[in-house]
């Protein structure tokens, strides 16, 4: 306080001078603070997402557990009402993996739609072999719900070749095309690269799930992105590639079969009400054109390998799909037994199983 | 202290504007997002740059 010579208070100076900012100053710190804002809310957004993530991954179902190379598995041992998984991890009667002499093994790999429902394809398959005299052929159910073709190729690698398979069917694609985003895709050359990025922010797609949430895009647009148009599922063909060469180098006979769709444009709203498209699909056009890109991705691979392919679309396209499919491409019981038939219309012709067979039936 | 005080005092003196940006730009980024997605030609991404 400032004080008069005889040491008494005096009457108060100026006050501080403030400070004054000029204009530019002004709009570099409104800049920069909003900046820290949208920093803040997107590291809490990736936070929350991370999270999310977190949990969805540990919320694995009863019969699943985590397992560092295919990320999760199924339990060995696990059994409920529906759900038998044997001791080696497949969804299956006990078996040895040593293959006792004379029995023809079949392994049906895939994903969720191989795992199947109550009574799944591969478990139909085999009664079916059964039931036609073939008892030494035994169809082992390797599906695992989630697996896109890449855990396929490992599981062939890990766990089937090791049981001595004669054939394996493979039905893979549905969850590389629910994974895999066109738009992702194409943006891995040119520019699109360097402005990936900006695309993935969370804050972007909060802003996108928050104006499009209650599907407000028109699912019945005829319109495709020009992504999708362009869009060619190589990464599936790679790795189609890679398991049919392991295949060929065991000595094991591949069938591919090819994603069997619900779908079909003349389905209206109802019909339609059961498919869930992938999260970057904008309508049934685009899903559409997806599923025929990936049949064409199995088609090439299985004719570059000279290995047969079993045509599901085409067949599920001749038929009442709405009897057959519980969703977008999970089969009913009654589906499941389709499947079942024409498996077994094409692998009873296989040479494996016919020398077997006649050898089995001479033996009797 | 002298500095926090400072900062302090601008955003009082500007917090008008910073709210107004803030809307501002996320309102942008929502125009932009919506007419992209519903163009169903491009993402946004493409369109901007």
């Amino acid at each position: 306080m400032p004080q008069n010579s005889q040491g008494a208070p005096g009457p108060p100076g100026p006050p501080p001078q403030k400070k004054r900012f000029s204009p530019g100053e002004r709009l570099l710190f409104i800049l920069l603070f909003n900046l820290i804002v949208f920093s803040l809310i997107e590291t809490g957004l990736r936070i929350h997402r991370a999270l999310q993530k977190r949990e969805a991954f540990l919320n694995l179902k009863d019969y699943q557990i985590q397992d560092p190379l295919f990320g999760w598995k199924l339990k060995p041992g696990y059994e409920s009402e529906d759900v038998k998984i044997n001791s080696l991890g497949f969804r299956n009667e006990e078996f040895t993996p040593a293959k006792p002499a004379g029995e023809v093994r079949i392994f049906c790999l895939g994903d969720s739609c191989t795992f199947g429902g109550r009574d799944p394809y591969p478990q139909r398959l085999g009664r079916k072999f059964h039931d036609r005299g073939m008892g030494e052929v035994r169809v082992i159910n390797g599906g695992v719900p989630g697996y896109p073709a890449v855990n396929i190729y490992y599981r062939l690698g890990e766990e089937v070749i090791p049981c001595s398979p004669d054939i394996v069917t493979i039905y893979a694609g549905w969850n590389d095309l629910s994974l895999v985003n066109p738009e992702r895709a194409a943006g891995q050359d040119r520019t699109g690269k360097a402005l990936a990025p900006i695309y993935d922010l969370e804050i972007v797609q909060a802003l996108r799930s928050a104006i499009f949430r209650h599907g407000k895009l028109d699912r019945f647009s005829t319109t495709a992105s020009e992504f999708v148009e362009r869009f060619e599922p190589a990464h599936l063909e790679r790795v189609l590639d890679e398991i049919l060469a392991l295949c060929r180098e065991h000595r094991v006979r591949p069938y591919l079969m090819n994603l069997a769709s619900y779908y079909s444009a003349s389905y209206g709203r109802d019909e339609c009400e059961r498919i869930a498209l992938p999260p970057f699909v904008r309508n049934f056009r685009e899903y559409a054109m997806l599923v025929e890109k990936y049949n064409r991705a199995i088609a090439a691979a299985a004719k570059r390998h000279g290995v047969p392919l079993i045509d599901q679309f085409a067949f599920f396209n001749a038929r009442d799909k709405k009897r057959l499919f519980i969703d977008g491409g999970h089969f009913s019981e009654e589906g499941a037994d389709e499947a079942a038939d024409l498996l077994y219309e094409a692998l009873s012709k296989d040479p494996v199983i016919r020398v077997k067979s006649r050898g089995s039936v001479n033996s009797r | 202290m002298k500095v926090l005080r400072d900062l302090k005092a601008l955003v009082k003196e500007n917090l008008l504007w910073i709210l107004a940006t803030f809307f501002a730009l996320l309102a942008l980024l929502g125009v932009i997002v919506f007419l992209s997605e519903k163009s169903a030609s491009a993402p946004f991404i493409y369109r901007i740059f």
